[in-house]
């Protein structure tokens, strides 16, 4: 049996683009049904499970609702008020925690020429995107067969929301991974760092009701802006007076850009 | 070209710098066939890793091909995947025909059923059949080689033997050893690493006594000049 006739090394053979593209996306995919399975193992049960958490984090923030007598600033259910704030954060706080396991997952990868840390940051980064809509999928699904609600006031206007929080979470989580193979403890910087993120991101209030002198501080956070993008599309009644796409996506590309230069200057 | 030009590399054990190169150099062309001598716990692994490109020399630049191949590593193993569905995720990274990959792979390994179980139910010995199917099908330039030439059992042993010679023939190879015997008929150029320098030597007779003489015997190495542990080939 012969090997090789499809290789793209070791020959010195240089592939066209289409193909370099084809196979960068071929390891991107194999990266990502590895971490499927590794992360979520051979049982069912295991993905059932990485699904419901993220009731029992809704239902915490139910209970904080209930004894802070908190009331829902806009016209709509609790439930679904902390859903349209929980989601978009989840997309950003799931993505950075699963790409701080990357440079541990990928590391016995990298021996192979053809293995990129950016293939695995990518791989992951993907996986996390369509987690959090199955993720959506399953909260909304409960929210109206338990409770008869649910809003989706305008479908890619959320999608933006959310995938702006992803985003940030993906470049974010990339500049600390590039970061952490100079030093590890530089990582861990950066999920501290993202601590404080539930009280000041506009996950259980709204910039809308925020004193002026407080949101001129709290805008400069681009996570509220995303959720602020994803509330405004998921809630009939809600309406964001700060919410600005591009600000968001000028902090992604900053930490995408500087997570790319820390990255070339580690492979150099 | 794999190599080493002025490179030096260590890292610490127990707070106590360990020099497992120190301004070594050392050229060797893809299709050669270099055998290094190195005790045991003195760094193996990090040369291997070195030329593989997943660590980098404190300082020094290593020298490396594109088509450079690790023989029998198991470390890209994912447990919780079965033997067949590693393989074939190898196969999607490297750019080879999963099916054929796989097929191969389940053959030269013996495996068996056990292919189709998840990696972490394997024994060792197992993981090794499988990690010696998954490279030697690789259609590599150079392989890299810590330590093993083959796994297994007498038989097994044997067919990872002769798959590797035939593969030598038109494939390098950099193999690092504890065991002279090792290096012995698979390379074609010998050195020996001591105190950080890459030592060449003409013959695996001159390494092996070298290796003994400085490592073994408890002495040598002080006797050993300093233009002695010049590196090699730089020319």
């Amino acid at each position: 049996m012969s090997l090789g006739a499809d290789t793209t090394f070791g020959g010195g053979r240089r592939p066209g683009f289409t193909a370099s593209l084809v196979a960068h996306i071929d390891i991107i995919l194999a990266l990502a049904a590895r971490d499927f399975r590794g992360r979520f193992g051979q049982n069912s049960w295991s993905y059932l499970w990485a699904y419901l958490a993220p009731l029992a984090w809704i239902a915490a923030t139910y209970l904080g609702f209930y004894i802070f007598s908190r009331t829902v600033p806009v016209y709509t259910d609790t439930i679904t008020f902390i859903i349209s704030g929980l989601i978009p954060y989840a997309s950003f706080r799931y993505t950075v925690t699963a790409l701080a396991r990357v440079n541990n997952g990928i590391r016995g990868l990298l021996i192979f020429p053809q293995v990129r840390h950016e293939h695995g940051i990518a791989a992951v980064a993907l996986l996390e995107f369509a987690n959090i809509f199955v993720v959506f999928a399953v909260v909304a699904a409960a929210n109206y067969l338990l409770f008869g609600n649910g809003e989706l006031d305008n479908v890619p206007q959320f999608v933006a929301g959310v995938s702006l929080a992803w985003g940030l979470g993906a470049s974010y989580g990339y500049l600390f991974s590039a970061l952490g193979r100079y030093r590890p403890g530089l990582q861990r910087l950066g999920a501290a760092l993202l601590r404080p993120t539930f009280f000041i991101s506009g996950v259980f209030f709204t910039a809308n009701e925020l004193p002026d002198n407080l949101l001129q501080y709290f805008s400069w956070n681009p996570l509220l802006h995303a959720i602020e993008v994803a509330r405004d599309g998921m809630l009939f009644h809600y309406q964001s007076r700060v919410a600005s796409p591009l600000y968001v996506v000028a902090w992604i590309a900053v930490l995408a850009l500087a997570g790319a230069v820390v990255s070339a200057s580690r492979e150099a | 070209m794999w190599g080493f030009v002025d490179c030096t590399r260590y890292f610490l054990s127990v707070g106590v710098p360990k020099v497992v190169l120190h301004h070594a150099s050392m050229v060797a062309d893809s299709s050669e066939r270099v055998g290094l001598l190195i005790p045991p716990g003195q760094g193996k692994s990090t040369i291997i890793r070195l030329l593989a490109g997943v660590e980098k020399p404190d300082s020094g630049t290593v020298l490396r091909d594109e088509g450079g191949w690790p023989l029998g590593y198991s470390g890209s193993f994912q447990g919780e995947l079965t033997g067949e569905q590693n393989v074939r995720n190898i196969a999607l990274m490297v750019g080879l025909d999963p099916d054929e990959y796989a097929l191969w792979c389940a053959d030269f390994s013996e495996l068996g059923e056990a292919f189709f179980y998840p990696v972490k139910l394997y024994s060792g010995s197992m993981r090794g059949r499988l990690a010696f199917a998954a490279s030697l099908g690789i259609p590599a330039t150079t392989y890299l080689v810590d330590d093993k030439l083959s796994v297994g059992d007498e038989q097994f042993r044997a067919k990872c033997e002769n798959a590797l010679a035939r593969k030598l023939r038109d494939t390098g190879l950099i193999l690092v050893a504890s065991n002279p015997r090792t290096t012995q008929e698979v390379c074609e150029r010998h050195g020996v690493v001591i105190r950080g320098k890459i030592i060449e030597c003409d013959s695996h007779e001159e390494a092996e006594e070298l290796f003994v003489r400085t490592f073994r015997e408890g002495g040598g190495s002080e006797d050993i000049a300093d233009e002695e542990l010049a590196s090699f080939d730089l020319d």
